[in-house]
């Protein structure tokens, strides 16, 4: 019996052994992720300059961490401006000749994902997020990521809204000489006037050279501030075509006539700037006293304008509401980008999913956000910001911004772009013809002499909405 | 009767009689070896436990067979053949990568110089200066630049690196505070080097005037400034003495070390040449950068097997010192920079060197001239190889400047892929030893079974013979067992012997007790005299009983009875006899 006994254990442990020695050759994969075979994803990302320190931290303490227990290895290969990143992805994803093969994950705005989505080279966050994750998740921000249907193609990671960036250095100067206040700023009608005065004020400084005045103000989109600016007074910029998700432009509503004269006599003139670029470029070197613009843009500001003599003069900031026109509602755009899958393999898309998480739980959303003046997408975070105080958790630009930006939250209603196919094209066309339409009359304008100004701006106003309403048809 | 010399070799002979010049093998192995094992060659140990040792031998020998096998194949250092041919491979490629390139960029680089040169000496021709004396024109240096930067954008583009610059020894303010330092420049990078883009380039201008930037569409880069900080570029000093009284441009430029941009954690290296004019003035340089992104992309190793290896490309000094704290990395992340940076120590004079050679690999430890290493570093091992680059002809001015480019990879995951290599072949043989050692369990078990069955049975049988139910098992032991019966036959206890010996015993019970007295005193082997003696008869009343018990047994002679005596006795039947002849007398 003992013998009998001692036989089948040992049949058993034999048995045993076999199994285990075959499963150790046959290295029989268990899931799609393997920490001693790691997967590499990479990463395009729009984080530069100050940002990009922030982004590498966060992307090696990943490595080290949670990539190392799953095998996953994130790897950075592009680092581009939103602008650039767009068309990068854009020439990618077209598969254009010399364009970067698609990284597996991105950052990136609606527009871009819809054009990405369009070619089904975009992943479905639902499918490695459950709802109780995603209710973790601030409502709004995971709304603007469905892109029209049921699927979650542009995750939150960070987002933004838009204030008004005041170089309180040089307005100080210039309210003081000529009688305006920081709070004239409230309202574009207000920022228009004060944008012909200061261009006359500065004109002044060279008494020699006629029309050398300096920009006061500029809309880093101008596509967007009519957009708000049309909620603001209870239209809509865009509408709906016959055609499915396409929209058109409404140049003639009363609104947008509102807008229209708010800008176009000051832009004209030069005390609104005409500049195809940021805003942040013209801060540096004293070329401009007050933008609006993405507060993610904060920490592209210079802390010195650097004049054409190499001097430098340090410089403080306001960061103020978003401002409003004139008999509007307060309400602000709700910005900010997310990231993508775009990764084709479910390795990586899982690999991929699994940065996401952990760049977005709530401890380091809040490291991110507050070190870049971003927002922080999770519930817990953002409402942690409303009870910290926040100068003793960041430098003094975010922190100030910060303030700003909370206050708006309890101020203002938010809504964010509708996102269609020709989105792009027609912010592109809208933004590209006022800009050459202005600068042409400019020169035309400074070509005159003696002739009646206003009557001018005037009669260059009509033909350019003109221009712009035929165009739109 | 034994013949005497037999029992004299009857016994075995002690080991330390015999003669001491070794007749046989056993007899070199030395004594003290000898006696324990003849010692434990003699002790008894059971058929079983000698089977499975001799069985466990044999697996010990074929297992020992195997490892040999796999030395002498290599199997067993596969692992590090491995490691040591991929670094070597990817090091030798990355070599000839960075060579080419570097090389290529240098000649763009000179040429550069030498039309933007050429360029500017005819501008300023109009002016009626040289281009030493920048200085006294500053009104004048924004056209300057202004005039070289499609020339610039241009050379860019056509080196594919990361930025390119044009500095001229003179600063627009020569009043401020930092003018010392600050030189009026144009300098732009391309964020995107690696992709060639159907719209605008994603350049931006890093410094220079603005204006320049704006009339063409660039934009200002996030850390932009007005001039160029000196401090940025140790080199330019170096550059300017050595292009004193040399036209050569070959000879004079050279390649810096690794710096981060201002503002940023970004490292970059530049390919400097010196800006001369006809005369051999010196007014400026030139050249290019290569990011870390830009080395990141372009020579990052092959991860698909060895997923965290870094290449590095870093200045080599006293032909010990990898400066790695200088250096632009390629792979993936956990480079040395992440490293360094996350131990706070001085980067820029931290270093590598050699701390061990490992076959083809060697293992590389962190060393500072600064300062005392950090504890962080100073247990941080890094396994690869390295090979001097040559970035600079041979009669370079700068030829004692040296650089490095090595392959690397954490001690720790070198020893865990080796670890893993040889884990099945680990695996293996613990399989192989375990189920070894299980199967001469087993099987001794299953070889010594039926031979102790056997020998169980005959130890059961004794005398006897062994049942015929159970068939011995053994073909040796029943040999032997025939044998045996050959020698010794025995009278097969059959039926007929059962009835002969019942029919004796019921013939006994015919007996008078004074007969069976008297067959009793025979059975104990009594003589006759002693009969008559115990029982006090006489002989003639002996005779008598003698003939009625021989009648009666159906016996002739005493004799015979005797065989009848020593037949029981065979058959185990003689107690019966005594129980039935004292029952009888009872």
């Amino acid at each position: 019996m003992y013998t009998k006994f001692f036989r089948s254990k040992a049949l058993v442990l034999i048995v045993c052994m076999v199994f285990s020695f075959a499963t150790v050759l046959s290295g029989c994969k268990r899931s799609l992720l393997n920490p001693d075979k790691p997967v590499t994803i990479t990463m395009w990302h729009n984080y530069g300059g100050q940002m990009k320190i922030l982004m590498d931290d966060l992307v090696s303490e990943f490595n080290r961490t949670v990539g190392e227990e799953e095998g996953i290895i994130v790897s950075v290969t592009a680092i581009a401006g939103s602008k650039e990143l767009h068309e990068m992805l854009v020439s990618s994803a077209e598969k254009q000749p010399g364009a970067l093969a698609l990284p597996d994950l991105t950052t990136a705005y609606p527009k871009t994902a819809v054009l990405l989505e369009q070619k089904n080279l975009l992943c479905d966050f639902k499918e490695y997020f459950s709802k109780s994750e995603l209710e973790a998740y601030v409502e709004d921000f995971v709304a603007e990521g469905y892109l029209g249907d049921e699927k979650l193609y542009v995750f939150p990671i960070a987002k933004s809204t838009e204030l008004l960036f005041v170089n309180r250095t040089i307005f100080d100067r210039f309210a003081s000489a000529c009688g305006f206040s920081i709070d004239d700023l409230g309202t574009f009608e207000g920022i228009s006037h004060a944008a012909t005065a200061y261009f006359e004020w500065t004109d002044a400084m060279t008494p020699d050279i006629e029309g050398d005045g300096k920009a006061f103000f500029m809309a880093d989109s101008l596509f967007n501030q009519a957009l708000v600016g049309s909620r603001q007074l209870g239209s809509d910029f865009l509408f709906e075509t016959d055609e499915p998700n396409t929209f058109e432009l409404d140049t003639r509503s009363e609104a947008f006539s509102q807008i229209w004269d708010a800008y176009f006599n000051s832009a004209a003139q030069g005390g609104i700037a005409v500049f195809d670029g940021y805003s942040s470029d013209l801060f540096k070197t004293g070329d401009l006293v007050c933008a609006v613009g993405s507060t993610a843009g904060v920490l592209y500001y210079p802390t010195e304008v650097t004049y054409s003599d190499n001097t430098q003069e340090a410089v403080d900031y306001s960061y103020l509401p978003y401002p409003v026109f004139e008999g509007g509602d307060k309400i602000a755009l709700q910005r900010g980008g997310g990231m993508c899958i775009t990764a084709q393999s479910a390795a990586n898309r899982l690999a991929a999913s699994i940065f996401v998480k952990w760049f977005t739980a709530p401890e380091q959303n809040l490291r991110f956000t507050l070190s870049s003046g971003y927002l922080p997408v999770t519930s817990e975070a953002f409402e942690e910001l409303f009870e910290t105080d926040l100068s003793s958790l960041t430098g003094k630009p975010v922190s100030e911004q910060l303030e700003t930006i909370l206050y708006m939250y309890e101020e203002y209603q938010f809504f964010f772009a509708p996102y269609s196919e020709n989105y792009d094209a027609l912010q592109k066309n809208f933004e590209t013809t006022l800009r050459k339409e202005v600068s042409s009359v400019r020169d035309q304008i400074s070509n005159q002499s003696g002739s009646d100004t206003d009557q001018s701006f005037s009669g260059f106003s009509d033909d350019v909405l003109r221009q712009l309403q035929e165009g739109e048809n | 009767m034994c013949p005497s010399f037999f029992l004299k070799n009857k016994h075995a002979v002690d080991p330390e009689d015999r003669p001491s010049s070794p007749t046989k093998p056993s007899e070199m192995i030395a004594p003290k070896v000898r006696r324990p094992l003849f010692r434990l060659s003699e002790m008894p140990i059971s058929i079983r436990i000698r089977f499975m040792v001799f069985v466990s031998i044999l697996v010990s020998i074929l297992f020992l067979l195997v490892i040999m096998m796999l030395l002498l194949t290599g199997t067993l250092t596969a692992g590090q053949k491995d490691a040591a041919e991929y670094f070597s491979r990817s090091l030798r490629q990355a070599k000839a990568d960075v060579e080419l390139d570097f090389g290529k960029t240098s000649m763009q680089a000179i040429e550069m110089s030498k039309t933007v040169s050429s360029s500017i000496e005819e501008y300023l021709s109009n002016y009626d200066i040289s281009p030493a004396d920048l200085q006294s024109r500053p009104d004048i240096l924004e056209d300057i630049l202004d005039a070289q930067f499609e020339r610039l954008i241009f050379s860019l583009e056509k080196s594919g690196t990361s930025g390119a610059f044009i500095i001229l020894d003179a600063t627009i303010n020569p009043n401020l505070e930092n003018a010392e330092s600050s030189r009026s420049a144009v300098y732009v990078r391309n964020m995107e080097p690696n992709a060639v883009s159907s719209g605008t380039p994603n350049m931006t201008m890093l410094s220079g005037y603005p204006e320049i930037a704006r009339d063409r569409g660039y934009s200002l880069n996030s850390i932009w400034s007005m001039e160029f900080d000196l401090s940025l570029m140790p080199d330019y000093e170096l550059i300017r003495e050595a292009s004193i009284g040399e036209k050569e441009l070959r000879r004079i430029f050279l390649w810096s070390e690794a710096r981060p941009l201002p503002g940023s954690n970004e490292d970059v290296m530049f390919c400097i040449v010196p800006l001369i004019d006809e005369s051999g003035q010196f007014f400026g340089v030139c050249g290019f950068e290569v990011s870390g992104m830009l080395f990141k992309l372009r020579y990052s190793p092959d991860t698909t097997l060895y997923k965290r290896v870094t290449s590095l490309i870093c200045p080599y000094k006293e032909n010990r010192l990898l400066m790695v704290g200088k250096s632009l990395g390629g792979g993936n992340d956990n480079s040395i920079r992440t490293i360094l940076s996350e131990s706070q120590s001085d980067v820029s004079e931290t270093a590598m060197i050699v701390a061990k050679n490992q076959n083809s690999i060697r293992i590389y430890r962190f060393v500072s001239s600064a300062q005392t290493i950090s504890i962080t570093l100073r247990n941080r091992y890094f396994v690869g190889i390295h090979d001097t680059l040559a970035l600079l002809p041979s009669d370079s001015v700068f030829i004692d400047r040296s650089y490095s480019l090595m392959m690397l990879m954490p001690e720790h995951e070198y020893g865990s892929m080796l670890g893993k290599n040889n884990f099945k072949i680990i695996a293996l043989c613990a399989s192989f030893i375990i189920i070894g050692a299980l199967m001469a369990v087993f099987m001794s078990r299953k070889f010594a079974a039926p031979i102790i069955h056997d020998l169980n049975r005959l130890a059961a049988a004794g005398d006897g013979d062994v049942s015929a139910d159970d068939p011995m098992k053994t073909p040796e032991i029943m040999a032997i067992l025939d044998q045996i019966r050959s020698r010794h036959p025995q009278k097969e206890v059959s039926d007929e012997a059962d009835v002969l010996f019942d029919d004796f015993l019921s013939k006994i019970r015919r007996l008078t007790p004074t007969e069976r007295q008297i067959v009793l005193r025979y059975l104990e082997g009594n003589t006759t005299t002693e009969v008559l003696d115990s029982m006090f008869i006489s002989a003639s009343t002996l005779k008598t009983h003698n003939s009625h018990i021989y009648t009666k047994l159906d016996v002739v002679s005493r004799d015979e009875l005797q065989l009848y005596f020593r037949l029981l006795e065979k058959t185990g039947g003689l107690e019966d006899l005594r129980k039935s002849l004292n029952i009888s007398m009872d």
